[in-house]
């Protein structure tokens, strides 16, 4: 009944979308299977998640059903994605979470403002410097001055 | 009262700090009150009740109507209610008339403002006496309802819409079971104990994502602000504009009264009535001045409309809504029926300073555009990096835990795939902020009922809500069905 060619298959994302979300409600159920599931009279704690992640098995095979007939997807559109500029993006924001207790705020915010606009946006040294330091200082006086947020020091008492 | 505790010179401050943020925030593309609330939630932890949601109100309708200037101006819509805008007040200012579609926006959301607050003080405290009766089953209702509603009208396919609802719910189940205390799918990890955090989530989904889908986008178009004069509508234009502005506020505020995006709809639903009603209806999109008033008016009067679920039952319409009930949980403020009777200095100040807060708008946004003008020329390469650094320190500063950055990171992630495969966040954000009540009030009616379903039936109100939720679920299902049925028949018609 379906006729595409297995290459086609495997191309097709919008299938690939809903078969992770197949897989998510079936380690899902197996996870609310381990829970005290009750009865109807007296549900327990597993009852809401097991019917959630059966609920969601159901759906996601809907999906699956529908991609492989190709029927409406309904998917964004828009500019295809800057995959370098988000991969850096990612790895500066997994850099602040792990530096910044341990290097504290001013250290961290510097060089986080300054990598991005040094190696994502390609600025010059010295402005993304400038930029990276100013930002530092503002929003360090807005966050901690004036609205009294309690930020991290680390080791540089900063 | 409410103006003895809205005129109290703190609460007037954090008033017009909040329009001034939320009018800031609202100016920028690519970052919207539900990013700008998630982010000044925190700070407010230390403020009072009061003073807190005033300025986090003053946020939400102040980025409303700042969202129309860069409409106006640059042809980009700084948030999603003011996308219609661009239609007409783009043209506007194309043809040298950026002053009136800036002054008609202004005073059209002014009037709508309060008209919709007047709808505010009148059905929200019936609402509210009304609910006192409510039990497990109308909640329960009234959740799964609102669930259906925000599907239905999702920007995404009602299935995709569903599977984010489902699983914003499943999420929602993370932590600790609120009925015998159990922890469910926390791993052994503390904050997860305490479950998915909304801010987090919300940042990641809203903030991050919007930013990590911008990165190599051209976000600037061109400024039309060499020479804005004129910023008050003369004879013609009032005339013009006088009914879609009373129009779109009604409008507005019963749309905001529906789970849902109802800042985008109710402008999309204006602009469409103006359209249909004008008798030149040619003229929209080539700079018709009601095809402004009407959308910019339903925007801003579908915020007090959203306020009414929110301040007398508890739930949330929307994710702002959501961010509401955060913040007046951590303050320790229940919200549902009983939240006017035991915290009415509260709710009328909140209410009075929404009237305080429109007339700041009015005062700020006129003579400030020059200022908004000159914000819209910072590249987006230096300011992203800030709306980065900002969320950091947002989801940060609430329980001081890293782990809640690596949440917000891995939700942006997701988010971004999520909706590049066009599935929409806010099913998912509403179903995490709605999860908790929902389980527990299936829970007590089916021990109630002694398992029984029939009780979401056979109550009055609880049978409406369900009969209401099945039939948008039928209308939206039964048509695919129906399609893919003939669709079936044909291909088998074929293959004989």
């Amino acid at each position: 009944m379906f006729k595409f060619s297995g290459a086609r298959l495997f191309m097709n994302r919008s299938m690939v979308t809903w078969s992770i979300f197949v897989c998510f409600a079936a380690i899902s159920l197996y996870e609310a299977g381990k829970l005290p599931f009750g009865r109807l009279g007296a549900p327990g704690a597993g009852f809401f998640p097991a019917a959630l992640a059966a609920l969601l098995g159901l759906v996601s095979l809907a999906g699956v059903t529908s991609a492989l007939r190709g029927g409406a997807d309904g998917r964004g559109s828009g500019t295809p994605l800057v995959w370098g500029k988000i991969l850096l993006t990612v790895v500066a924001l997994l850099g602040f979470a792990a530096l910044f207790e341990f290097a504290g705020y001013l250290a961290t915010t510097f060089l986080f403002v300054g990598f991005i606009l040094r190696m994502v946006e390609g600025r010059g040294w010295l402005q993304a410097g400038a930029v990276a330091f100013c930002a530092a200082l503002v929003s360090y006086v807005v966050f901690a001055w004036l609205l009294g947020a309690p930020l991290p020091v680390g080791f540089l008492h900063l | 009262m409410g103006f003895s505790v809205a005129l109290q010179p703190t609460n007037l401050l954090f008033c017009f700090v909040g329009t001034l943020v939320g009018t800031f925030i609202g100016v920028l593309p690519g970052l919207g009150p539900i990013a700008a609330i998630a982010l000044l939630l925190p700070l407010t932890f230390k403020m009072a009740p009061a003073a807190a949601i005033i300025m986090l109100a003053g946020i939400y309708y102040g980025a409303m109507y700042g969202g129309s200037t860069t409409s106006i101006l640059v042809n980009i819509p700084g948030e999603a209610a003011s996308v219609v805008t661009c239609l007409d007040g783009y043209q506007m200012a194309r043809q040298g008339r950026a002053g009136p579609a800036l002054g008609i926006a202004a005073l059209g959301s002014f009037i709508a403002g309060t008209v919709g607050l007047m709808g505010l003080m009148f059905f929200a405290p019936l609402l509210g006496a009304f609910a006192l009766g409510f039990g497990p089953p109308e909640y329960f209702a009234i959740t799964f309802l609102g669930l259906t509603l925000v599907s239905y009208l999702s920007r995404s396919t009602m299935l995709k819409s569903m599977l984010m609802a489902l699983l914003g719910l499943l999420l929602g189940t993370i932590g600790t079971d609120p009925i015998s205390g159990q922890e469910r799918f926390s791993y052994g990890s503390l904050t997860l104990s305490d479950g998915l955090g909304l801010v987090p989530v919300a940042m990641g989904l809203f903030g991050i994502a919007e930013v990590l889908d911008n990165l190599g986008k051209r976000v600037r178009g061109e400024v039309y602000a060499q020479a804005i004069k004129g910023l008050l509508p003369d004879r013609q234009d009032w005339k013009e504009s006088f009914w879609p502005i009373v129009r779109g506020s009604l409008v507005g505020f019963f749309i905001g009264l529906l789970p849902g995006p109802s800042g985008a709809m109710s402008s999309f639903a204006s602009y469409a009535m103006e359209k249909r009603l004008s008798r030149n209806p040619e003229k929209f999109g080539k700079g018709a001045i009601e095809g402004v008033a009407g959308p910019e008016s339903a925007n801003n009067s579908s915020t007090a409309g959203a306020f009414i679920p929110l301040l007398s039952l508890g739930l949330p319409s929307n994710i702002v809504m959501a961010l509401f009930i955060g913040a007046l949980l951590i303050h320790g403020v229940q919200p549902g029926p009983l939240f006017m009777k035991n915290y009415p200095e509260l709710f009328w100040g909140v209410v009075a300073s929404m009237y305080v807060g429109n007339l700041m708008l009015l005062v700020l946004n006129l003579p400030l555009i020059g200022i908004w003008v000159r914000l819209l020329r910072v590249p987006y390469a230096v300011l992203y990096p800030l709306i980065l650094l900002f969320c950091c320190i947002g989801v940060y500063s609430i329980n001081n835990n890293l782990v809640e950055i690596l949440i917000m990171i891995i939700a942006g992630v997701g988010g971004l795939l999520l909706r590049r495969s066009g599935f929409d966040g806010a099913p998912f954000l509403l179903a995490l902020v709605l999860g908790p009540l929902m389980e527990s009030s299936l829970r007590q009616a089916l021990l109630i009922s002694r398992g029984s379903f029939a009780i979401f039936f056979t109550r009055p109100v609880s049978g409406v809500l369900m009969l209401l939720a099945v039939a948008f679920l039928a209308t939206a299902l039964v048509p695919l069905l129906k399609a893919e049925r003939e669709r079936l028949a044909a291909e088998v018609g074929r293959d004989e």
